[in-house]
């Protein structure tokens, strides 16, 4: 009862959708950049 | 046998894994240049540099070897540089996903390119030879700017997908893509059809005696494949030097290596390639790949 009323305080609260688009973000820019670097150094580390 | 063509479930995977790289990479290229080169340049130096000091050490050594000349301060200020370089790069790389040809001519301008017509008028083949300098993926707009093929001589990467995006950004503008193992083949069918072929020639070649060169002061296997090339196909050598510009453009710039490959003695055309890349980097140290371990065997 209590998490389901800290779920629905939480998804009712725009920042939270705001903070967790941030986040997921960040991380999938992360990961971009880090295929994209790998992509720059392999065919020079043969 | 390519085992992804054969299995329909693998092949589901490739195409959802390269779209799941590729329609991100394709958004992030459409934010406006103020975003992408701007507030994103500046948190990908800050990621980079600050908190995940990516291959820091790779590049902090690499540095201090090649310019011994220089103080642990200035070698400092040349490794934030690189950084902020490498941020960017990567950047105006995910740009060439969705960028127009003609958008793209402007950001890039060629110098000495008079020098190539005449080559070419000449119906000589071109070999280009470059470095990891600059944004060299910039240069995949050159066949938008030249009236004959260019063609990017590359060493296949081992992941089909990263294989993929690299052959789209390239091919986008009409670069032809040729593998490193059969570009002597592919050259000498084309003889006599001038075009140009591009070689990024400073990468680790592996350990080899014939091809040991005093390097940015340090002893270095050069990628003598170039050499090869020119020689078998008698083709005109060329130097591609690549310049920042203050307003975030890029200067391409052609110099003569030789046009009698032939003629030459062994090893010449490498370390004249060499030579001229040493300068370039000189010049402006912080737009070379320091985070390449292109020293990771002593030689």
């Amino acid at each position: 009862m209590v998490r389901l009323k800290i779920m629905t305080a939480l998804t009712s609260n725009p920042y939270f959708w705001l903070v967790s688009f941030v986040l997921i973000a960040t991380v999938l820019f992360v990961v971009l950049i880090a295929y994209f670097l790998k992509i720059i150094h392999e065919p020079c580390e043969e | 046998m390519n085992p992804v063509k054969n299995n329909p479930l693998k092949k589901a995977l490739y195409y959802l894994s390269f779209l799941s790289v590729y329609l991100p990479v394709y958004l992030l290229g459409l934010l406006p240049l103020s975003v992408s080169k701007g507030t994103l340049g500046k948190m990908l130096y800050f990621l980079s540099y600050r908190i995940f000091r990516y291959r820091y050490n790779v590049v902090l050594q690499n540095l201090s070897r090649a310019l011994p000349t220089k103080s642990y301060a200035e070698i400092q200020q040349i490794s934030k540089d690189f950084y902020r370089h490498l941020s960017l790069m990567i950047l105006e790389t995910t740009r060439l996903f969705s960028i127009s040809s003609s958008s793209l001519l402007k950001k890039v301008t060629l110098s000495n390119v008079e020098m190539v017509m005449d080559y070419y008028e000449q119906k000589r083949n071109i070999i280009a030879v470059l470095g990891h300098y600059g944004n060299w993926e910039y240069l995949n707009i050159l066949p938008a700017y030249l009236p004959f093929n260019v063609n990017a001589i590359y060493k296949p990467l081992s992941n089909p997908v990263m294989g993929k995006l690299i052959h789209h950004i390239r091919g986008r503008f009409g670069m032809r893509l040729i593998p490193a193992n059969q570009a002597l083949r592919y050259l000498l069918k084309q003889k006599d059809q001038p075009q140009m072929s591009l070689f990024i020639a400073d990468q680790f070649p592996g350990i080899n005696e014939d091809t040991k060169f005093d390097f940015l002061h340090q002893s270095t296997n050069m990628f003598n494949g170039a050499e090869k090339l020119s020689i078998a196909t008698d083709a005109v050598v060329v130097y591609i030097d690549i310049k920042r510009k203050p307003d975030n453009c890029w200067e391409v710039g052609f110099s003569l290596i030789t046009d009698a490959a032939k003629q030459t003695e062994e090893q010449q055309i490498t370390r004249c390639f060499a030579d001229k890349l040493q300068e370039t980097i000189k010049a402006h140290p912080a737009y070379w790949l320091w985070s390449h371990k292109r020293w990771k065997v002593a030689v």
